[in-house]
């Protein structure tokens, strides 16, 4: 059973007069707990389709399915809800809020479910712990290298155990070593923890350590779906 | 999101922007202290008058005026306050009560005696008008302004030191203590004993027209002489001989002799200080017994009948045995029929009224710093809401609701208004402080131990629910605008 199905999944923006299409009736099936990267070049309409099945935003045509629910069909207010349950997002520029500590970040997803204080606290150390911070909790992004922030919007992706987790190039911002061990943390955070894991990238590395990559050029999913050795799942 | 959650981010996001959320309540802050002082001292003030005058007028008195004749709030609505409205007819039985066809009414005899037997009544005795014109101490030729009243209208804890009168026409007073410092005395018990002489005057007007001085006859033979003067053949011998004609024979008239006769009086009243009131803010007062009272009282109209059984004069002092009663003996009293009954409460309720007017009138100039702290609200938070875009996005793509961030902005307002209210209600408090024990060092004498700011109990959490309030109703617009944004726009935000 798939995990995410998107059948004619099409976005179109209005630019003054002119009709961009995002995504041009793509058709995606990814199965529960895979690793899946989408490659492509910058334009070719990732992020849109990441935006679409994180529930940030709304398709102009198509259907999408995520674990048997229907997000075209959803109010904004049971996305939101979706986006707090089932979605954990990891952003390129990892969006961390700078007042905050470490902590403090990875307590926000767990704080808006209306967790008690002690138990999110607890959660949220135990997170840091599982991507490697647990020494950095009190230390503010500012304070923080890029790879550990993107480690920090990893436990915050996970906070309210998601069952998909959708990454935005998120080595994008990071040294090659830096980005390949955020690449192997996210393959073993899918593997022990059996996560859908979605990354979309222009970077073939990240995008060889996944199980399945496509590609999207000019908002269409290229037919050749890649079967790929899954280096990283290893 | 938890509530407790959702006002601990409010109270962080308020410490991020320290010197911007100060300035933004710098505005609710100042109306609030506004509001505390003004308040403060419009109560306190009034307070003050209220405690003033119970302690040099007697509140156990009711006022009993016939409702037909004289009547001043009537007269001054014919005068001032029939702008616009139809022009009242004039009833026969309302007749004196108008500007043209004033009268003034004496008390009659019978309901005197009906008010004497309403029960709860002590005594009753007539309102007695004195116009005085100075006091002045044997041996000493200076002359000090003064306001005399009978006895009955003095309070209950008018006499501080001495005793009170040994009759009701003794030639005796009682003195506020603030003429020890007139006379030159070093205590108030030099006053006592000392012999004082009280000048009284008659009403320049009421004298010659009471008693009949200018009558008509009079009046005509003046208008003759002046038409005859005035004629366009004046100056012919004819006309000059007959004005001198005519002003020879009103020299000559029995009206003009009269009016030579009587020249308007200067009264003087000799007594003895028996007893001495606590100096107040009305330092001029001297009490002197009813009935010597009424003596003088009769020079202001210079009618020897009045305040006897002849003529009772023009209202009625009522004075009850319980003052608990006060509100029935004074329903009883109205019951008799065509009789305006005042108390010494409904005085202060006037008395009240005024300050309340006027305090209401100031608060509206606190009010306009709420207006313009409110604008200042909305605008730090449009601010706000353009500052954390991206933020916005982040907690949206996290799984907030447009409600929660709706919420998050809407209590940040209400914050900013409700500690707005507590750190004005504070500041208002400690200038109320600072300006008693000020006016205390500066007014020692007359204020005692009063407080001139005086704010109400009731002023802080009232004032409090309105700054939350405000904050609240300031920040809807754009708690909405933050709660409208579009995620994926907003993170794409720089």
């Amino acid at each position: 059973m798939a995990s995410i199905e998107t059948r004619d999944l099409t976005r179109v923006f209005r630019v003054g007069k002119t009709e961009v299409r995002a995504l041009d009736g793509v058709n995606l099936d990814i199965e529960k707990g895979d690793f899946a990267a989408v490659v492509g070049p910058s334009g070719s309409g990732k992020s849109t389709l990441l935006a679409l099945l994180g529930g940030l935003d709304t398709a102009s045509s198509g259907t999408i399915i995520v674990n048997n629910r229907r997000l075209d069909q959803l109010s904004s207010h049971e996305l939101a809800a979706y986006r707090l349950s089932s979605v954990g997002f990891i952003f390129q520029d990892f969006f961390l809020l700078g007042h905050l500590t470490a902590l403090e970040n990875v307590e926000v997803p767990l704080k808006l479910a209306g967790v008690d204080k002690r138990s999110r606290r607890a959660r949220a150390s135990e997170l840091l712990e599982t991507v490697g911070l647990s020494g950095r909790s009190h230390h503010k992004p500012r304070e923080m290298s890029g790879g550990e922030r993107q480690r920090t919007a990893m436990a915050r992706a996970l906070a309210n155990r998601p069952t998909l987790v959708l990454a935005d190039e998120p080595t994008g911002n990071l040294d090659s070593v830096t980005g390949k061990e955020i690449t192997e943390t996210l393959s073993r955070l899918n593997r022990e923890r059996g996560i859908t894991l979605l990354v979309v990238t222009h970077n073939l590395a990240v995008a060889k350590m996944a199980r399945h990559s496509y590609r999207l050029v000019d908002g269409r999913l290229t037919a050749d779906a890649e079967q790929n050795s899954g280096e990283a799942a290893k | 999101m938890r509530f407790r959650d959702i006002t601990r981010d409010v109270r962080l996001n308020l410490f991020r922007r320290k010197l911007r959320t100060g300035l933004t309540m710098a505005g609710i802050i100042i109306g609030a202290l506004a509001v505390v002082t003004i308040v403060a001292l419009g109560n306190g003030l009034s307070a003050f008058i209220d405690q003033q005058v119970r302690s040099v007028a007697n509140p156990n008195i009711i006022e009993a005026w016939p409702t037909t004749g004289f009547n001043p709030s009537r007269i001054a609505q014919g005068i001032f306050s029939n702008l616009g409205r139809a022009p009242r007819e004039i009833k026969k039985e309302k007749q004196g009560e108008f500007i043209g066809t004033l009268k003034i009414n004496m008390l009659d005899f019978d309901t005197v005696e009906k008010i004497k037997e309403v029960k709860g009544v002590a005594q009753v005795k007539p309102l007695v008008f004195i116009l005085p014109r100075s006091v002045q101490l044997e041996g000493d030729k200076r002359e000090f302004e003064t306001v005399i009243l009978p006895w009955i209208q003095g309070g209950p804890h008018v006499l501080w030191k001495g005793r009170t009168f040994s009759s009701e026409n003794a030639a005796e007073c009682i003195v506020s203590e603030a003429y020890v410092e007139s006379f030159g005395l070093k205590s108030h018990k030099e006053l006592i004993g000392k012999q004082v002489t009280l000048r009284v005057n008659e009403h320049p007007v009421l004298s010659l027209t009471g008693q009949g001085q200018l009558d008509p006859k009079l009046v005509q033979q003046l208008l003759d002489i002046g038409r005859a003067l005035n004629s366009p053949d004046s100056d012919t011998p004819v006309a000059i001989a007959e004005a001198f004609r005519l002003t020879m024979e009103l020299i000559a008239s029995d009206g003009f002799a009269r009016l030579g006769s009587q020249e308007p009086e200067l009264s003087e009243f000799p007594a003895t200080i028996v007893g001495v009131a606590k100096k107040g803010l009305l330092a001029n007062l001297i009490y002197v017994p009813d009935e010597y009272g009424a003596e003088m009282g009769r020079v202001l109209f210079r009618n020897l009948d009045l305040y006897t059984e002849k003529a009772y004069g023009i209202g009625a002092i009522v004075q009850i045995g319980d003052p608990e009663k006060i509100s029935q003996v004074k329903r009883d009293i109205e019951k008799i029929g065509k009789l305006r009954v005042v108390t010494f409460e409904d005085y202060m309720g006037a008395i009240h009224k005024v300050f309340w007017t006027m305090q209401q009138i100031l608060v509206i100039f606190g009010f306009i710093a709420f207006v313009v702290a409110a604008f200042s609200i909305v605008n730090t938070l449009l601010m706000a809401v353009f500052e954390r875009k991206r933020e916005i996005g982040v907690l949206k793509a996290l799984g907030a609701t447009s409600g929660t961030i709706r919420m998050l902005f809407a209590i940040e307002a209400a914050a900013i208004g409700f500690w707005g209210g507590v750190a004005g209600a504070v500041i208002g408090w400690l200038v109320c402080f600072l300006g008693n024990v000020i006016a205390k060092a500066k007014w020692a004498t007359i204020l005692g131990d009063t407080d001139i700011f005086l704010p109400p109990t009731w002023l802080f959490p009232v004032l409090l629910v309105f700054t939350t309030i405000l904050g609240l109703l300031a920040g809807l617009y754009p708690a909405v605008r933050a709660a409208r944004l579009d995620p994926m726009e907003a993170l794409r935000y720089e």
